[in-house]
């Protein structure tokens, strides 16, 4: 009565003890990367802001951004120029705020941050743009707001 | 034990077994809301409960499927497993809400209807395997959707429990889809190697449990046969078994032998010694790990009873389960491997100590 329903059982979990880990491990594996490649960022290309435009880096990520001359700034890879971590986007935010800790309440987006690509300047008063990741919903780089009047290559 | 319809037959036990449940989930969900708020202060209060019941849910089903092997290997968890029920229910509430707040969190709001957006939505656009991971979740709810429904002994009585058991293996698809649902959504996203330890520990402890408590099972069949070493004994009218010693059964306990491919449950009490299924008619439960108490068989699980001599439920019940008959020769139990059909009555064997005192006062004076 019951001993074909222990046998069903005992393949059951034979099956999974196979199916399981094969699942978690194909699935973990399949893990988008922390930083994925950047097809569209030749070596060197991003290293090189405008003329008479600030760098500000954006601690710890290996990005920077080129504050042009017009207040227009753009993300530039500085350190590993090999990645970029999807879906990120730039805001000014005023408050203290380190890599690591939520988006805070008084961030503005500026735009979503794509190797070379401009976004709207930060307004006036902002004291700190903030790279922040939408995928792991952290903060992931900081940099100070260069003082009015410095240039910095 | 009930002779009719009722909705939850409701004991001090099951009364203290619920509160106990309902006090942990609310504590756990407490407890994950407000770390996930002081941790994650950028979280919403949305976020942290989806999380918190889905993550309730997960372990409850851990300790749900870890609960029945526990009690084949250890009668100490008997106890957990007598309520089990609740516990499911209790996790299927707890999937609804993770389900049911993420639809309206993430499926609410736009030109779909939730349910098809649930089901047409893919992975991460950035995984290699960018697997559906929300389909998995709503596929097990509905499998646990089923086991709470039919998780009432009407229900069980309905279906016969051969049937209503191998419906409820289905939750064993359930956490496999879960596993996958865990591991393609939550974990593509969440980077901590913690959470994928956790999850990967959580399937070998159900494994190993489970593949342990299935050994442990067949080694004691093969014992049992190795040990009922005399196998048929030719009588010469038809084959019995020989099934053990009758010192080997413990007074009101007794010892279980695989006879004819099925676990029949060798009882001693009185003086008497009777043989029944195994098997309980309410749950399937294994009667011969039971004792008699007042008279009858009482199941470990759920304290349903049999009288030995017929293998029926004392009035008003109607359980009946199948007897064997049973012969006692120098001092071994031999028992017809055939069954009566369930409820027939069958005159127990004496053992020699009870036909030496029959003996003794039916004497003349």
């Amino acid at each position: 009565m019951i001993l074909p329903l222990r046998r069903a059982h005992g393949v059951l979990w034979l099956g999974l003890a196979i199916v399981l880990p094969a699942g978690l491990a194909l699935a973990l594996w399949s893990r988008p990367p922390a930083v994925l490649p950047t097809p569209a960022a030749p070596v060197g290309w991003n290293a090189m802001p405008g003329a008479g435009a600030s760098v500000v880096p954006l601690d710890p990520s290996p990005f920077a951004l080129s504050v042009e001359e017009d207040g227009s700034l753009r993300l530039l890879a500085i350190g590993e120029p090999d990645g970029v971590a999807p879906g990120l986007y730039l805001y000014a935010v005023g408050s203290e705020v380190a890599a690591g800790d939520a988006l805070p309440d008084d961030a503005e987006l500026l735009g979503s941050a794509e190797v070379g690509a401009a976004v709207r300047p930060p307004p006036s008063g902002s004291a700190r743009l903030v790279l922040y990741s939408a995928l792991y919903e952290t903060v992931v780089g900081v940099g100070e707001m260069p003082a009015p009047g410095s240039r910095d290559r | 034990m009930s002779a009719g319809y009722r909705a939850v037959q409701w004991t001090p036990h099951k009364k203290l077994y619920d509160l106990l449940l309902a006090g942990s989930v609310v504590v756990y969900l407490a407890l994950f809301v407000g770390l996930g708020a002081a941790l994650r202060p950028g979280a919403t209060i949305e976020t942290l409960l989806i999380r918190g019941f889905g993550t309730c849910a997960f372990l409850l089903l851990h300790v749900i499927l870890s609960l029945g092997p526990l009690a084949r290997l250890d009668a100490r968890f008997l106890p957990l497993l007598y309520n089990r029920r609740h516990l499911g229910v209790t996790m299927f509430l707890m999937a609804l809400a993770h389900g049911g707040f993420s639809l309206v969190q993430f499926h609410g709001l736009g030109e779909l209807n939730p349910l098809v957006s649930v089901l047409v939505s893919g992975g991460s656009d950035q995984s290699l395997s960018r697997l559906p991971f929300q389909p998995l979740g709503l596929a097990a709810l509905v499998i646990l959707f089923l086991m709470a429904a039919t998780s009432h002994d009407f229900w069980l009585h309905n279906l016969t429990a051969p049937t209503w058991k191998r419906l409820h293996m289905a939750v064993y698809l359930a956490y496999a889809l879960l596993v996958l649902h865990v591991a393609l959504g939550a974990l593509q996203s969440e980077r901590n190697p913690l959470l994928a330890v956790v999850l990967g520990a959580g399937i070998a402890w159900l494994v190993v449990l489970h593949l342990l408590a299935a050994r442990r099972e067949g080694t004691a069949d093969r014992r049992e046969l190795v040990a009922s070493a005399g196998g048929e004994v030719d009588d010469g009218i038809d084959g019995w078994v020989d099934a053990c010693a009758v010192d080997d059964i413990p007074e009101l306990r007794a010892r279980i032998v695989p006879i004819a491919g099925e676990r029949v449950a060798i009882f001693r009490y009185d003086g008497k010694v009777s043989a029944v299924s195994n098997v309980c008619q309410h749950q399937n439960g294994p009667l011969g790990e039971g004792r008699i108490i007042d008279g009858c068989i009482t199941c470990p699980w759920h304290g349903f009873q049999y009288r030995p001599e017929d293998g029926a439920s004392p009035p008003p019940f109607t359980e009946k389960v199948p007897t064997f008959r049973v012969r006692i020769v120098d001092g071994r139990v031999l028992v017809h491997p055939v069954p009566y059909p369930a409820g027939t009555r069958v005159e127990p064997a004496r053992t020699a100590a009870a036909s030496a005192i029959d003996a003794t006062t039916e004497a003349p004076a």
